[in-house]
């Protein structure tokens, strides 16, 4: 998404005007930048400079040489990482089907369908995560169910199970929609044209649709995944000591331990993920076929 | 000429039996039945909104018929999947793949068909040369024109030589010079393959020129299945009739029968008429109607001999090329009449306002009931 904002705010194309008129559109942006340069970048650079312990003299890695040294804090990266994936993972799979119905359907169908998606953003994370407790817990409903069929219940609380099944849910929404829109815009016709062609139904996924909307899940993935790794309240109120994510550890820094240097060089550790899945997806994102 | 041979043989190829399509109350095709033989070439011809690419869409199986049944060979091809039917389409937006090269986008049925990967470049390659694409291969479909999209479209359908080839105006992005070449190569390699086709045009002059037969269709009927020939001197129903070529018509009343001829009367005295329905009586209102290439036009007021003639004041000549034409107000309105303009400087001999006669034969005149 903003990649996008970005490339339809350059000038493609340098006009004779001058330099001031060519910017003109950028002025509108001026509250924003400077809101984002007190916010965001500030608040950005001091984090660096806590975590570089740059207050002493001179620039000291030692926090950043905790964190690579210890095989539990490589562990909890790893895992933040793999949970990211695997929830973004199970997103596109459940979303994709999702996803083609609302873009194929029209009318007060597609209005449900969208409002079915959308309605759990209203309601609060916390509330939402409470309800997986309820139902995921040891004397929870999944059990009781399972129980009363005289099979074996599952622990699924406290672990990752739980965990990734609570992330689906909050996450699901941004994936369908993203996904939605891009196969919105994908005409019919070509899969009909595929299927004449002797494709079957699969090979018409695999050939035409997915490529068509790698777009809207690549943008659905970013979205996923970015969310998820930062995500707190979910495996925090779902998960235990056994599911540590970077989140929840700096958290415990700052609040139990009072590390402030430990906790902003993690933060640092967090933010570089996230900006190298951005800029993976930038590489990614370049198209030929598209008409220029 | 095994062609010829094939399309001799009284065995329908393609059937359609009894379609019927409705989108919610509104129906689409209305009880379509046709019978196409093998290596025929039928143009589909009607006014937008008649139902054409539903017919192909059915026959195809994009489209779920209400009832009916498409019989190819013999085969009823209700429950079969579309990919397993083996026909060729061509749709009316193209429908090209944009991610992929034309290359590929030509090359995607073999590739379904599991062909190896040298007969593949091998068969797409001879066919971006039939449609004259040959060094357009490697761009995407997007850094084409419309009409060289079309072609690809064209040569994507074709190139898996399909049972049956159903073309959606295949060639309606064509300027006029190219569409022309490619109306006589598409006929072509149509006879030279063999391949069944059904063609939708909006352009009766491509349909008449370049199928065996023609099926003119009105508000999801056929109206008229048969040879450009018969569908122009023969028309079955006053809307082929008018659909098909121009038509000058008047109204008349039916005044007696005289073996195959029948006597009208009009407003301008009686008119002799060759073919008209037999269920019309005596008294009945008809519609009479004359090609204007079938009227003669010359001065005077005799009827030279022609079986009809009908007095007018000419109003205005057009030349147009090839052809002359004369507007001629009478007292049964407005007539058209054309000339073939055969020698080079050639003249009606006839100015605006001249008192002339139109004239023609029996065997040119058509009647049908009045609605
Ligand atoms: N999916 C649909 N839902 C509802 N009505 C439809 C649908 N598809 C076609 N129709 C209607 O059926 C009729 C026939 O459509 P069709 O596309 O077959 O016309 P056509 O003869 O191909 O017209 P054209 O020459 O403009 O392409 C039209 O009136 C159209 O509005
Ligand atoms: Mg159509």
């Amino acid at each position: 998404m903003t990649t996008q904002d970005i490339q339809a705010l350059s000038p493609a194309v340098p006009t004779s005007k001058g330099v001031l008129s060519r910017l003109s559109p950028l002025y509108g942006l001026l509250p924003l930048v400077a809101f984002l340069l007190f916010f965001f970048v500030g608040p950005l650079l001091l984090n660096l400079a806590e975590s570089l312990g740059m207050t002493q003299a001179g620039i000291d890695f030692a926090q950043y040489r905790r964190i690579f040294a210890d095989i539990y804090y490589l562990r909890v990266i790893a895992e933040t990482i793999i949970l990211g994936v695997a929830v973004t993972v199970i997103c596109a799979i459940i979303g994709y089907p999702l996803a083609y119905a609302i873009a194929r359907s029209s009318g007060l169908q597609k209005s449900l369908l969208i409002f079915a998606i959308v309605i759990p953003l209203l309601v609060n994370v916390v509330v939402r995560s409470f309800g997986w407790m309820v139902l995921l817990s040891g004397k929870g409903a999944l059990n009781w169910v399972l129980s009363s069929f005289g099979l074996p219940t599952l622990s699924l609380m406290y672990h990752w199970g739980g965990v990734t099944i609570a992330l689906v849910h909050v996450m699901l929404p941004f994936m369908v929609l993203s996904l939605a829109s891009t196969l919105e815009t994908l005409d019919p016709r070509l899969e009909e044209a595929a299927a004449v062609l002797g494709a079957s139904r699969f090979a018409t996924f695999r050939r035409i649709v997915l490529p068509l909307s790698l777009e809207g899940l690549m943008t659905g993935s970013i979205l996923v995944f970015t969310l998820c790794v930062g995500s707190f309240v979910t495996v925090m109120l779902l998960g235990s000591t056994s599911t540590m994510v970077l989140p929840l550890l700096i958290y415990q820094q700052l609040n139990i331990a009072s590390d402030w240097p430990f906790a902003a060089a993690m933060g640092m550790v967090l933010l570089t993920i996230v900006m190298s899945v951005l800029w993976l997806q930038a590489r990614l994102r370049r198209t030929k076929w598209r008409a220029s | 000429m095994t062609q010829t041979a094939d399309l001799r043989t009284s065995q329908p190829y393609l059937s359609l039996r009894n379609l019927i399509k409705t989108y919610g109350s509104y129906t689409a095709l209305r009880d379509v039945s046709i019978d196409i033989k093998q290596g025929e070439f039928v143009a589909l011809l009607g006014p937008s909104g008649c139902g054409k690419t539903t017919m192909l869409r059915a026959i195809a199986g994009l489209v779920t018929p209400n009832s009916g049944d498409v019989l190819l060979a013999g085969r009823s091809l209700v429950g079969v999947p579309v990919e397993r039917r083996d026909l060729g389409m061509v749709f009316q937006s193209y429908a090209l793949f944009l991610h992929m090269t034309v290359a590929e986008n030509v090359g995607f049925g073999l590739q379904m068909r599991k062909a190896p990967k040298t007969a593949i470049a091998a068969e797409v390659d001879q066919a971006l040369c039939l449609v004259r694409m040959e060094g357009l291969k490697d761009r995407y479909p997007s850094q084409l024109s419309g009409g060289q999209q079309q072609r690809i479209a064209l040569a994507r359908a074709l190139v898996t030589k399909p049972k049956v080839l159903l073309l959606d105006e295949p060639l309606a992005a064509l300027d006029a010079k190219l569409r022309e070449a490619m109306q006589f190569e598409l006929r072509q390699l149509q006879q030279q393959l063999g391949i069944t086709t059904i063609f939708v045009t909006h352009d009766q002059h491509e349909a008449l020129a370049m199928a065996d037969r023609v099926a003119v269709m009105n508000s999801g009927r056929v109206e008229q299945f048969d040879t450009p020939r018969v569908m122009y001197d023969e028309p079955a129903t006053p809307f082929v009739a008018e659909f098909i070529g121009q038509m000058n018509r008047w109204p008349a009343t039916l005044v007696d029968r005289r073996g195959a001829d029948a006597l009208v009367r009009s407003d301008s005295g009686d008119i002799v008429v060759r073919s008209i329905d037999g269920k019309v009586a005596v008294g009945g209102e008809v519609a009479v109607m004359v090609r204007p290439e079938k009227m003669q036009i010359s001065a005077g007021s005799g009827a030279n001999g022609s079986a009809n003639a009908v007095p007018g004041r000419l109003k205005g000549v057009m030349f147009s090329g090839e052809k002359t034409f004369c507007y001629v107000e009478t007292p049964l309105g407005l007539m058209t009449t054309v000339m073939q303009n055969r020698t080079t400087g050639a003249d009606v001999g006839l100015a605006s306002g001249d008192e002339v006669v139109v004239t023609w034969r029996a065997e040119d005149t058509i009647a049908f009931p009045s609605a």
